[in-house]
């Protein structure tokens, strides 16, 4: 369990140590690790979920997933239709395969902070649950019947979409271009290599991917989010300015 | 919106007695540390701003990548403390050291003025003021 208590320790001393700049190039505070756990609580406590569900499930011989909770919390055509186990199209995004599938998911996640910095904890939750549970619902339709579908890269995929579209109201033609960005950026790393992959006994779900941004794409043009251009934000900074010159 | 409206949203905005010397588009550059996190996708993550040069400051303007204008901030040329401007045949780096910030721009540059590019014009007055 050594490797994944460093993911997760490494996971935690990056999102708080790493401090990026303000967007106004005016404002010069810096905010207390505090303060920056505060912004960052969704993905923190994000990753950290997937990391301890990985530790409770992994073989601590093997460190991959053992087979049996796979089966379980894992979604599948089987688990769904024929023990009605609902919960696994929630389950099966928070369960990964291997330290390879775990760690390319939390440096996403890692990565997608930037999103809930700017867009809040609430709505970060909400983009990722909602692309999550839709991709796997979709995902169930077109899934083989003999494959267990595991991991967070659908909610991941709708989290990259909200970061690329995400930016109040939209006009079509800007949401298109939103979505086709994002899903190309997304089937850069659902069709990379995939023969490489399938070595390690498994494929990429390039649906789930899909369809998460999708869902994300079409969550965030029926509820817009805020508008980044805040006029009180950018009085606050020319005042910091100005006392400082003074 | 389109960058033309953009460049009339910040001359709308500029303050007294200003004289507009032109606007161009620039890319913020990033660290090469964030090239060996996640290679060539580092260059997505450039961050536009949209540069308009008056007599008396510098505007600058933060857009998303849908050219959507998010925060400006204006500086006078004084308060600019360096500036290093480096040039290539169709491109310029321009550093920028401002309120204690460094920032390096990726400029698209043509000799002849054109709409939202770097002209020679420009990079004449800048450098004329920021010596």
């Amino acid at each position: 369990m050594i490797p994944l208590t460093l993911i997760l320790a490494l996971f935690w001393g990056i999102l708080l140590f790493y401090k990026p700049q303000n967007i106004s190039l005016k404002d010069n505070t810096t905010k207390s690790t505090w303060v920056h756990a505060k912004e960052t609580k969704g993905t923190i406590s994000l990753g950290s979920l997937i990391v301890l569900i990985s530790m409770a499930s992994f073989d601590a011989a093997t460190l991959k997933l053992n087979p049996a909770l796979g089966a379980i919390f894992g979604l599948s055509k089987q688990g769904i239709f024929e023990h009605k186990f609902f919960f696994q199209v929630l389950t099966s995004n928070f369960f990964h395969f291997d330290l390879l599938h775990l760690g390319g998911n939390i440096s996403a996640i890692l990565l997608l902070s930037a999103y809930e910095r700017r867009i809040g904890t609430s709505r970060y939750l909400l983009v990722f649950i909602i692309s999550a549970v839709a991709a796997s619902i979709l995902d169930l339709l077109l899934i083989r019947p003999d494959t267990v579908s595991l991991g967070s890269s659908a909610g991941i995929a709708g989290l990259a979409c909200g970061y690329f579209i995400d930016y109040g109201k939209l006009t079509k033609k800007e949401w298109t271009t939103g979505i086709l960005f994002t899903l190309f950026i997304v089937g850069l790393f659902s069709f990379y290599d995939n023969t490489q992959i399938a070595k390690l006994g498994y494929e990429i779900d390039w649906i789930a991917h899909l369809f998460g941004a999708i869902a994300a794409g079409a969550f965030i043009l029926l509820v817009p989010g805020k508008e980044l251009c805040k006029k009180e934000e950018q009085k606050k900074a020319s005042q910091t300015m100005q006392k400082r010159i003074l | 919106m389109s960058l033309q409206d953009v460049a009339e949203q910040v001359r709308r905005n500029l303050k007294k007695d200003e004289l507009f010397k032109g606007a161009f588009i620039a890319y913020c550059m990033l660290s090469p540390f964030w090239y060996f996190i996640i290679g060539p996708l580092a260059r997505v993550l450039m961050k536009p701003y949209w540069i308009t040069i008056t007599d008396k400051r510098l505007y600058f303007t933060r857009l998303n990548i849908f050219q959507k204008p998010l925060v400006t901030d204006d500086f006078e040329y004084a308060d600019i403390i360096n500036t290093v401007i480096e040039g290539k045949m169709f491109a310029r780096t321009i550093m920028f050291i401002l309120n204690g910030k460094e920032l390096k721009f990726s400029v698209p540059f043509r000799k002849n003025s054109q709409k939202n590019i770097l002209s020679s014009k420009m990079l004449e007055f800048l450098e004329g003021k920021l010596k």
